[in-house]
């Protein structure tokens, strides 16, 4: 079913309680982690200085993203697992400035960036930022966190479940008349490892193609939005998240 | 100006005459027309249904004039560009520059005549740019390039002459509007410059030269070249239709007679309508006559160029046998060895058709034949229906695009990495194009401001430049890796992203999009060139594969390509039903339909020419409505996707709608109920335009559109040829672009435009408010078979192109879904094979093998 931020799916992985929020983060309930992925800050600044015009405001939609499942699950930790700058561009002043900014409203919580391959080339991040940095993957809980899963092999902690993000998973779904939709997820592969839709606003997404087994949690994306047609007023609806049958064969129709 | 001065009309060319005599050629009286009319200032437009002459017919003046120049011209002249020479394919570039060479060395003339395409070497251009030849043969996009560096507008001062070849290839599409500017660019540094063009006859040769010659030109002249050759058009039939033929493979069926007429011709063309089609043909022709060896081709634009060109050389020499092609054989020098011509499938077009037959049988006299083969029952009524066409005369107009932004948008930065532009002054250049004629000061604005700042509004684009004023107001070019980007990416022509095949040691077969490669594995066999190929791996856009044993492969599916059946030919099929409804089943194609005919009377009714027939079918979960209206697949598209959304507004709902050219399939989940009342409702052409740009707005149509533009208007650089993984950290997918533009940038003129172009050129709004309309006033049928009547059951089938249209919340559709399977991407299909006992498929295909009910 359909639940909002407030409770999210709820899931067990890694010997614990975690909850799937359609706001496109983990939030595990024993120690108030949040845990996000993939924020790509700077990404349309960089495509601007290079001659592509983005418009401005992706900055601002992917930290309200963030802000919003803040303010929900009021965690004592974020965790970010990797990507959090594009490049050097997120480096930049209204970029730093905005994300000073959300660090200031919450400066109670801890946050932590286990580094991501756009992280280590963007560069250091500003002391003042309060987010400490880790550039392996850091094992907590009982569960590795590490940005792209490859790097959980390097961690040597074989069958350690992962938290992982770096693909920006999306599926493909289709229903048995043939209707079809794109849709970013969370993809659990075979309960034990965990991938994170990306957050990032200026972010594109790979199709996963999960297997018998995986569990799969699509999250609203921004068309998905039958008022357009209707014409009737009303609210933007927020942010979802479903649980999707995995393998069930489709369009099978006479 | 040297090359410039008209000679006088009666100075009607000696030399030239002289030269044609020497090889026993007299002028025709058309090429004499357009000497003359050239010779004395003109510019113009020369069209001809098929056959010979054209060339000479335009470049007799340009040679003509520089003899009578060359004279006055002092030997230590600098050189210079005289004459430009436009083709829309690369391909053909060589084989022109060879023709025009050998009328100026007969001639004597000391020119130069030299090609310059996106093939030729860096150091070929550079001393071209360095010497200039007199004459040069090129495409749009490499003028379009020429015109991008420094000192274009010195380079271009003193050309007398442009010449576009095939000119009704490029009418109405984006690469027609590049043209269109170029052209307009060419007039501005050159005034003076004669313009002619070459063309087929299309039905709207009037406009055709408008656009080509500008608003503002004095008028131009139209010669009409040699006179039509007969066309006959006969058709392969099967003995008998037993069953349901309708779906993709009963052509194969005919396969023993396709190949029973390539044996009794030295050499055959076999066009089909896509690319698959033609890898399956060949593979077919292949398996059947093994001997046949090295003497049958494979000919099509996902193929290495030089596979192409071997195959083409092979055509010229006579070597072969057959080649398997598509429309990449549709343009291009006549390959005289060509006896025969067969077309796989629909003709689609009676103009196509024509232009197809024309391409066999060079000999005066000789009427040209086209073979059709069709691959369904229903297009054994279309070539029926051809043959009454081409008999009337009734040829289709191509008709011209105007207000492409993201043209416009990459021409201005074009001229700006060049030699810069004054606003002011470029303006009344732009506007003096067809395509342009109308636009508006706010859309001129919006575009200047577009390369300047990204958009209108300074604060929504911070950092961004891509033009910028010089110390003298000029608008130039930013930087010059910006400069570099934009050159190359100069050009119009749009594709899915697109996976080298090569072998493991580098030589290129051809290309298949990424789509499909994404789906294989390595092993997996697939079918390229007419081989079968198997995948080792996939890495940074490119394929290695290595030949394969077996004899089938899946056979890859290229976008595009697909073309309505023209409003001339729909009115000619439904003339052909209405009068089999009749009982008349006149010619010996309807003879072997009536039998299928004769079952859709039983179960629903054959529509007369004043009903629209709508069939309305419960089978199993789905609810499927059949509304033929012959309107040509793309306008059928359109309203399927009206009907859709018409009926999604009124209730929570998901409708897939799926059209062909004959008609559109709504299926829904439940039952909408409908009564005549309300199908009229639905079908009100009131509100049209209205309706269907809110609901090309929400569908996935605009966004499918979006891609074309971005890359056009350079949102999208898709690399420097032949480069791994360009410049990545600047991609990032159309379909991003188009969500954030429409979250943070939704006054972008560039979605306006996408919107736009969404409801002309895919939903055909013109023909589809006449339908409305036409619908409106015929009688409505509603019957309620029992089950797929023989005109459903290929709509049933061919569910390629489904669009869904939704107003059921985000959560219960959803709800509904299941993510495919790595194993399962879908049930049955053609793209089906067997490994290891499993079954996998390829294609989203329905099973076409059996229908319901029989």
């Amino acid at each position: 079913m359909m639940v909002d931020d407030v409770d999210g799916i709820g899931i067990e992985f890694g010997g614990a309680r975690w909850h799937l929020l359609g706001g496109r983060g983990a939030w595990r309930e024993a120690d108030g982690s949040l845990v996000v992925a993939d924020l790509h800050l700077g990404k349309a600044r960089s495509f601007r200085a290079g001659g592509v015009p983005v418009p401005a405001g992706t900055t601002a939609e992917t930290i309200a993203r963030l802000e919003r499942m803040l303010s929900v699950t009021r965690p004592a930790r974020l965790i970010i697992v990797g990507d959090l700058l594009h490049d050097a561009a997120g480096l930049e002043a209204p970029v730093i400035e905005a994300l000073a900014a959300l660090r200031g409203r919450w400066r109670h919580v801890s946050m932590v960036l286990v580094q991501g391959n756009h992280d280590r080339r963007a560069g250091r991040l500003p002391e003042a930022l309060d987010i400490t940095v880790t550039d392996a993957p850091m094992e907590d809980g009982g569960v590795l966190f590490c940005h792209d899963p490859a790097e959980a092999i390097g961690a040597r902690r074989p069958g350690i479940p992962v938290v992982a993000g770096h693909v920006h998973p999306v599926v493909r779904l289709v229903d048995d008349l043939g209707d079809h939709l794109r849709a970013p997820c969370f993809h659990l592969v075979a309960r034990f490892m965990l991938r994170l839709p990306a957050l990032g606003a200026f972010t594109g997404g790979a199709v996963v193609r999960p297997r018998r087994g995986d569990r799969v949690f699509v999250v609203r994306d921004h068309e998905d939005d039958p008022a357009a047609i209707t014409g009737l007023p009303g609210p933007r609806p927020g942010p979802g998240i479903v649980e999707i049958t995995v393998g069930r064969r489709g369009r099978s129709i006479c | 100006m040297p090359g410039v001065s008209p000679s006088c009309p009666s100075d009607v060319p000696a030399p030239l005459r002289a030269w044609m005599a020497r090889r026993g050629w007299t002028p025709l009286a058309f090429q004499e027309a357009a000497w003359r009319a050239a010779l004395s200032g003109r510019s113009g437009l020369v069209h001809a249904p098929t056959g010979f002459g054209k060339t000479l017919a335009v470049w007799g003046a340009p040679v003509t004039a520089a003899l009578a120049t060359a004279r006055v011209d002092r030997a230590d002249a600098a050189p210079t560009l005289r004459a430009l020479w436009l083709t829309p394919l690369r391909a053909l570039a060589t084989d022109t520059v060879g023709a025009l060479r050998e009328v100026v060395q007969g001639l004597g003339l000391a020119w130069r005549v030299e090609g310059r395409t996106g093939d030729t070497q860096t150091a070929a251009r550079r001393r071209q740019r360095e010497s200039p030849p007199d004459a040069l043969v090129t495409t749009p996009e490499s003028l379009s390039v020429m015109l991008s560096l420094p000192g274009a507008g010195q380079a271009l001062s003193r050309v007398a002459w442009v010449i576009v070849d095939e000119w009704h290839e490029l009418l109405g599409t984006k690469r027609g509007v590049q043209t269109e500017l170029v052209l307009a660019r060419l007039r501005a540094l050159s005034p003076g410059i004669r313009t002619w063009g070459l063309s087929a006859t299309i039905g709207n040769v009037p406009e055709a030269m408008q656009a080509l010659l500008g608003a503002g030109a004095p008028r131009g002249v139209i010669i009409r070249g040699q006179e039509v050759r007969e066309i006959i058009v006969e058709t392969l039939r099967p003995a008998k239709i037993e069953r349901f033929p309708w779906a993709g493979h009963m052509g194969l069926a005919l396969l023993p007679d396709v190949i029973a007429q390539i044996e009794r011709a030295a050499t055959t063309l076999v066009f089909t309508n896509t690319r698959s089609q033609a890898e399956t043909w060949f593979a077919a022709i292949q398996r059947e006559r093994p001997d046949w060896l090295g003497r049958i081709a494979l000919h099509h634009g996902s193929l290495d160029r030089s596979i192409r060109e071997r195959v083409e050389a092979m055509l010229c020499a006579g070597t072969l046998h057959a080649v398997v092609c598509t429309s990449s054989l549709d343009l291009g020098v006549d390959f005289r060895p060509v006896e025969q011509v067969i077309q796989v499938g629909s003709p689609k077009g009676v103009a196509r058709l024509m232009q197809r037959a024309g391409r066999s049988g060079h000999r005066p006299g000789v009427p040209s034949r086209i073979i059709g083969v069709p691959t369904s029952a229903l297009e054994l009524v279309e070539f029926a229906a051809a043959r009454d066409a081409v008999a009337a005369g009734a040829v289709e107009s191509r008709p011209t695009a105007s207000r492409s932004l993201d043209v416009l948008v990459q021409h201005l930065v074009t001229v700006a990495a060049g030699d810069g532009f004054r606003p002011e002054s470029i303006l009344p250049e732009i506007r003096s194009t067809r395509a342009f004629a109308d636009l508006t000061d706010e859309a001129w604005s919006w575009c200047l401001d577009f390369i300047r700042r990204g958009g209108p509004s300074l604060t929504a684009y911070p950092q961004y430049a891509r033009v910028v004023p010089a110390d003298d107001g000029r608008l130039v070019v930013a930087s010059v890796p910006t400069a570099r980007r934009h050159r190359i990416s100069i050009g119009t022509i749009t594709a899915d992203q697109h996976v080298r095949v090569c072998f493991g040691n580098g030589a290129t077969i051809g290309s298949v999009e990424e789509r499909f490669v994404a789906m294989l594995r390595p092993g997996d066999r697939f079918t390229l060139a007419g081989r079968v190929l198997e995948l080792v791996h996939l890495r940074d856009l490119t394929a290695v594969v290595r030949p394969a044993k077996a004899l089938r492969g899946m056979v890859p599916r290229w976008a595009g390509g697909r073309s309505p059946l023209s409003t001339e030919l729909s009115r000619a099929v439904r003339r052909r039903l209405d009068a089999a409804r009749r009982g008349c089943f006149d010619g010996p194609e309807m003879a072997v339909v009536r039998p299928l005919l004769d079952l859709q009377a039983a179960w629903s009714i054959v529509p007369a020419m004043e009903d629209v027939l709508l069939e309305v079918v419960r089978i199993r979960r789905g609810h499927h409505a059949f509304l033929f209206t012959f309107a040509g697949r793309l306008a059928n598209e359109g309203l399927g996707a009206l009907l859709a959304w018409r009926l999604a507004r009124e209730r929570p709902i998901t409708v897939q709608v799926t059209a062909n050219d004959a008609g559109i399939e709504l299926l829904t989940g439940a039952d909408p109920d409908l009564d005549e009342a309300a199908w009229r409702r639905l079908l009100e052409p009131e509100g049209l335009s209205a309706d269907l740009a809110a609901c090309a707005n929400t569908g996935e149509l605009a966004r499918r559109r979006f891609r074309d533009i971005a890359r056009i208007a350079g949102l999208i650089f898709t690399g420097f040829p032949g480069e791994v993984r360009p410049a990545r950290h600047l991609q990032a997918s159309s379909e991003l672009f188009y969500r954030v533009f429409t979250a943070h940038d939704p006054e972008n003129r560039l979605l306006e435009q996408a919107r736009r172009e969404v409801l002309d050129r895919e939903l055909e709004i013109a023909r589809l408010q006449e339908t409305l309309v036409d619908v409106a006033s015929r009688r409505l049928r509603i019957v309620h078979p029992g089950t797929l009547t023989p005109l459903a059951f290929p709509l049933w089938v061919e569910r390629i192109r489904t669009q869904s249209i939704t107003s059921e919340r985000w959560i219960d559709r959803v709800r509904r879904m299941a993510v495919m399977l790595e194993d399962a991407a879908a049930v049955g299909g053609t793209g089906t094979r067997t490994r290891k006992g499993r079954t996998r498929s390829v294609r989203r295909h329905r099973q076409p093998a059996e229908a319901p009910g029989t």
